[in-house]
C-alpha cells in the first residue's frame, strides 16, 4: 500500500516538474538586462558597529537594494546573482578636509551611497551624489542588522535623486543592441514616400515597464556624403507596447507586437545635447541605417502595472516625419 | 601622729625599712630611695607603655597622681585609726624587696620595650568611616599577617601589636582607599597613622569614551565597556558595564572644573560641533560618570586597559594606562581606525 502511494507521489512530482519546465520554456524570450547588485560597507562607524555581522548586513542590504531598485527602475533586472553588468553600492564616508581622515570615527563626515557600474568592455562609471546621512547625523545610533537594512532602504531611497542616477548610471546600461525602425507611408500625399513613424525595441513593453514620458537613447550609424558614417544619439519618447493596425503596410510590424514603441522626441531633455532626427529620416536607403544600441535615459514607471497598451489610433496623431 | 624626725635620727626611720646598720648610714638611706625611685619609674614606664602600645593602663599622669594622693590619704587615716603594731604590719617593707628582683623586672621590661611596639590607625574625623575590617598590616619580609586588636567601640582606633627591634621593623600597611605603604615601626614610640594625612589616596581613573563609542553604549546599539588588568602579555577582565557615560574606576571623586575646558578643546579638535547637540551630549555623558569600584584598590604601577566593544564585537575605542601617583587621572579612549573583531566569548555580557 505504501509502495503504491510512493510511486504515485513520485509520478505527480515528475509531472509537476515537466509542466513547470514547459511553462518556463514558454516564457523564455528576450529579457531585459540584468544587473548584479553588490553592497559594500566602508563607512568607519558601520564597520566598527557591525564587525562580525558585516557580511550578513552586506548580503541582506544587497538583496533589499536589488528589490527596491527593481521596483524603482523596472526596465532593468536587479539580482544579487553574478551578472555581466555589476552595480556596486558602497556605504562610504566623504571626508570634508584632510585633517578629518576617513578612518577617523570621531570626526563627523557625510555618509554616502556610492554607485559604481561595471560593464564588460566599458570603463566603470561612478556616482557619489547619493547622500545617505548628512555630516550632523554622523553619530546616529546604530541598531541591529535588520533594522539598519530597513534604514538604508527607507532613508536611502528617500534621498535618492532618481533622474540624476538615471542619467549618470542607468542610462549607461544598454537595453538592446538593435531596434526596429517603423516607417509608414506619408499620409495624404499618394506618393510612395514613407516617413519615420518611430522605433520598436525588441523587448516587450510590459517587461521594460516604461510608461509614456520615458525617454530612450537610440545610438545609430548612417552614411553621409563625402565622409564616413555618422554616429548619432537620438532621443526617443517611449509610447508603450506596439500594437500594429489590422492591415500593416509592413509585414515585419506583426513581429513587433507588444514591444516597446517610441517616437522621435520633439522636445528631448535639455540636460544634454542630442542629435537631430532629420539626417536619419532623410536616408533613402534604410538598410544603411545601423542601430547600435538603445538605452533608457529618462524613466517613468508604468503606473498600470506594466501592461498598458496604446491604441492603433495613436498612429493617427503621429503622421511621421517626411523625408 | 608622728612628729618631725630628729636630726640625729636616720632618714630611713620613716620608711618601711628594717635595715638599721649604724656603720653605713648613707647606704642604708640610699638603697631604699633608689629602690623606690626604680619602682616608681618602673610603674610609670610600664603604665605609659601599656597605654601607648596595648591601649590599656592609667591614661594620664593625673591618674597616677590621684592614686598616689589617695594612697597618701589612706596611709594618714590608717596611722590615725589603726593600732601601731597593725600599722607596722601593713607597711610594705620596701627595703626587703630584693634589688635583684627589681633589676630583673626592669631588665625584662627593657627587653619588652625594645622588641614590642604597636601601629595605631586612626581616622581624622568621625564622619570619615574607614572599613576597619579591611585594614591590613603584614610583615614586609615574610608577608605574615598581623592580627589587629579587638575594638570595643566604633570610634576606637585600630591597634596592631607588633614585634620590632631597636632599629625598627618594616611592615606593609594597607588601608582601603589608600595606597599600600611600607612603614618602619620603632620600639617605644610605635607608629600612629592617620590615613588622610599620612597615606596617599589610591589612584582612580576617569575613562572617557569618544563620541562614536558613547553611541555604541546606548541600549539599542548593544555595546559594552570593559576594563582589563594588563598582567604581562595577559589581560584579565576587571569590570564590564553598559552605560552611556564615562567611567570612574576607583574611588568617588569630584571632577575638577578645569577639565571641562580641556574637554571642549578636545571636541573642537575633533570637529564635533554642537549643531546637532553632539558636543553637549558628549560632555554631559563624560560629566555624569558611572562609578566602577574595583575589587581591590588600584596602586601606582598597575596597568589598565579600557575598551568599548560594539554590538558586533569589535573594539571601537581603547586606551591603556600605567597608573602613577595622581589621585585622579583623566584618560580619553582613542577611536580605532580599523576596529578589531573579538571572539564572542571574550567580553562578558552586560551586568543586569
Amino acid at each position: 500500500m505504501s509502495a503504491i502511494g510512493g510511486v504515485r507521489k513520485l509520478g505527480a512530482l515528475v509531472v509537476s516538474f515537466l509542466m513547470l519546465s514547459v511553462i518556463t520554456c514558454a516564457q523564455e524570450g528576450p529579457s531585459k538586462p540584468s544587473v548584479q547588485v553588490d553592497f559594500r560597507i566602508e563607512a568607519i562607524r558601520y564597520i566598527g558597529h557591525f564587525s562580525a555581522d558585516l557580511t550578513a548586513l552586506q548580503q541582506k542590504a544587497a538583496k533589499r537594494f536589488a528589490k527596491t531598485l527593481a521596483d524603482r527602475f523596472g526596465f532593468l533586472g536587479f539580482t544579487t546573482e553574478p551578472q555581466r553588468t555589476k552595480l556596486t553600492i558602497t556605504l562610504a564616508n566623504v571626508s570634508p578636509s584632510e585633517i578629518c581622515r576617513l578612518d577617523d570615527a570621531v570626526c563627523p563626515k557625510e555618509t554616502i551611497l556610492r554607485l559604481v557600474l561595471e560593464q564588460p568592455d566599458r570603463p566603470p562609471t561612478s556616482y557619489d551624489g547619493w547622500t545617505y546621512l548628512d555630516r550632523q547625523d554622523f553619530f546616529v545610533v546604530l541598531g541591529g542588522v535588520d533594522e539598519e537594512v530597513e534604514n538604508l532602504d527607507r532613508v536611502g531611497f528617500g534621498k535618492l535623486n532618481v533622474s540624476e542616477v538615471m542619467v549618470r548610471i542607468f542610462s549607461r546600461v544598454q537595453l538592446t543592441d538593435n531596434a526596429h525602425l517603423i516607417w509608414k507611408p506619408a499620409s495624404g500625399s499618394g506618393s510612395p514616400k514613407t516617413g519615420l513613424a518611430g522605433m520598436t525595441v525588441p523587448l516587450q513593453a510590459n517587461i521594460l515597464c516604461a510608461d509614456q514620458h520615458s525617454v530612450l537613447v537610440m545610438r545609430s550609424e548612417f552614411p553621409q556624403e563625402f565622409t564616413t558614417s555618422k554616429k548619432a544619439e537620438l532621443a526617443v519618447d517611449a509610447q508603450g507596447p506596439f500594437v500594429p493596425p489590422d492591415n500593416p503596410p509592413d509585414d515585419t510590424w506583426k513581429k513587433e507586437t507588444g514591444n516597446l514603441f517610441g517616437i522621435p522626441s520633439a522636445d528631448p531633455p535639455r540636460d544634454r545635447k542630442w542629435d537631430s532626427w532629420e539626417p536619419l529620416s532623410a536616408i533613402s536607403d534604410r538598410d544603411q541605417i545601423r542601430i547600435t544600441g538603445v538605452f533608457m535615459y529618462q524613466y517613468r514607471h508604468m503606473d498600470t502595472g506594466c501592461s498598458a497598451a496604446i491604441l492603433p489610433s495613436a498612429f493617427e496623431n503621429n503622421p511621421g516625419r517626411e523625408p | 601622729m608622728a612628729g618631725p624626725p630628729d636630726k640625729n635620727e636616720p632618714l630611713s626611720a620613716g620608711l618601711p625599712s628594717v635595715s638599721t646598720q649604724p656603720s653605713k648610714p648613707a647606704t642604708v638611706v640610699g638603697k631604699p630611695l633608689g629602690k623606690a625611685l626604680l619602682l616608681v619609674s618602673l610603674v610609670v614606664g610600664f603604665n605609659s607603655w601599656t597605654t601607648r602600645h596595648l591601649g590599656w593602663g592609667l591614661e594620664n599622669p593625673l591618674g597616677i597622681t590621684s592614686i598616689a594622693a589617695g594612697l597618701g590619704v589612706a596611709m594618714t587615716l590608717a596611722e590615725k585609726l589603726l593600732p601601731k603594731d597593725e600599722l607596722e604590719a601593713l607597711k610594705i617593707p620596701l627595703a626587703q624587696i630584693p634589688l635583684a628582683i627589681l633589676l630583673i623586672f626592669t631588665g625584662v621590661f627593657g627587653v619588652v620595650l625594645t622588641i614590642r611596639s604597636s601601629v595605631v590607625v586612626v581616622s581624622d574625623s568621625v564622619g570619615n568611616e574607614i572599613p576597619w575590617d579591611s585594614v591590613r598590616l603584614v610583615k614586609a619580609d615574610t608577608g605574615e599577617d598581623v592580627a589587629p586588636s579587638k575594638r570595643d567601640k566604633k570610634d576606637e582606633p585600630l591597634r596592631f601589636e607588633v614585634s620590632t627591634s631597636p632599629f625598627g621593623y618594616l611592615y606593609r600597611l594597607k588601608v582601603p582607599g589608600y595606597v599600600e605603604q611600607i612603614v618602619r615601626v620603632y620600639p617605644l614610640t610605635g607608629l600612629t597613622v592617620i590615613p588622610e594625612r599620612d597615606l596617599r589616596v589610591s589612584p582612580s581613573v576617569l575613562f572617557r569614551p569618544p563620541t562614536n563609542a558613547l553611541q555604541e553604549l546606548t541600549p539599542k546599539s548593544g555595546g559594552r565597556f570593559q576594563i582589563l588588568a594588563v598582567e604581562g602579555a595577559r589581560l584579565r577582565s576587571l569590570s564590564v558595564a553598559c552605560d552611556h557615560s564615562s567611567y570612574l574606576f576607583g574611588n568617588e571623586h569630584d571632577i575638577p572644573a578645569t577639565w571641562f575646558g580641556l574637554w571642549d578643546l578636545e571636541l573642537q579638535g575633533s570637529q564635533i560641533s554642537d549643531k546637532s547637540g553632539d558636543a553637549s551630549a558628549t560632555k554631559l555623558a563624560w560629566y555624569r560618570h558611572t562609578l566602577l569600584p574595583p575589587a581591590r584598590d588600584l596602586s601606582p604601577g598597575d596597568v589598565l586597559e579600557a575598551r568599548v566593544v560594539s554590538g558586533g564585537n569589535a573594539v571601537v575605542a581603547r586606551a591603556r594606562i600605567k597608573l602613577g601617583s595622581e589621585a585622579l587621572k583623566d584618560v580619553p579612549l582613542v577611536a580605532a581606525t580599523s576596529p578589531d573583531s573579538l571572539p564572542k566569548t571574550e567580553v562578558p555580557p552586560c551586568p543586569q
